[in-house]
């Protein structure tokens, strides 16, 4: 899931580790959601927002893609 | 700190029970036995020294405490639990089909529940959390 986390600390001027501790989990767990390799459970997101004083779809993009229709190709 | 005291002493045990089959083993002349005696310490004795290590180490432990009740570190070993259940589940079908083939058929019968069971069990958990969640 695409977010907006890290521009969010660089503009706070936090590090990941930093980020990490306030929402009790680990740095590799802030680099995988950063990323988007890992979507956050709900409590984990509404903690991150918290931080940052935003509301939890300003920060992630909850837009799913168009699935690809799997009896399209039969049309 | 209680999280890695407790794991202290469960690996201690660990080794301490290990030790007890490695004399047993070697009374008994048992290799298997002896196999057993020597794995069990000397797995144990490699987190013994982990978690000793930890216990001086307030920054580490604290390190180590919050990735044990770290999500993705959870979400990861149910993915890798799962994954080690099913690819068991393929092999042991294999196995079974080819010492069927080959003629052991006691031993194709033993794997053969064994595989049952286990899918027997996966069902019954799946209908348990199915109801509960």
């Amino acid at each position: 899931m695409k977010n907006t986390i890290a521009n969010l600390r660089k503009q706070n001027n936090m590090t990941q580790v930093e980020l990490a501790n306030i929402v009790n989990v680990s740095r590799q767990t802030i680099i995988s959601v950063e990323s988007g390799r890992y979507n956050p459970s709900i409590r984990l997101a509404y903690d991150i927002a918290k931080v940052f004083n935003k509301y939890i779809e300003d920060i992630f993009d909850f837009t799913i893609p168009p699935e690809e229709d799997e009896f399209e190709w039969k049309k | 700190m209680k999280e890695i005291n407790n794991k202290f002493r469960f690996f201690v045990t660990v080794f301490s029970i290990g030790i007890v089959f490695l004399i047993l083993g070697i009374i008994d002349s048992n290799s298997t036995v002896i196999g057993f005696g020597i794995t069990a310490p000397a797995l144990s004795l490699i987190k013994i020294i982990q978690f000793a290590s930890l216990k001086k180490d307030k920054e580490k432990a604290k390190e180590y405490i919050t990735l044990l009740k770290d999500e993705r570190y959870k979400f990861i070993n149910a993915k890798a639990y799962s994954a080690t259940f099913w690819c068991s589940l393929y092999i042991e079908f294999f196995a079974l089909c080819i010492l069927s083939l080959i003629g052991f058929q006691l031993l194709a019968s033993v794997l053969g529940c064994a595989f049952s069971l286990k899918l027997v069990v996966y069902l019954l958990f799946n209908i348990y959390f199915s109801k509960k969640y």
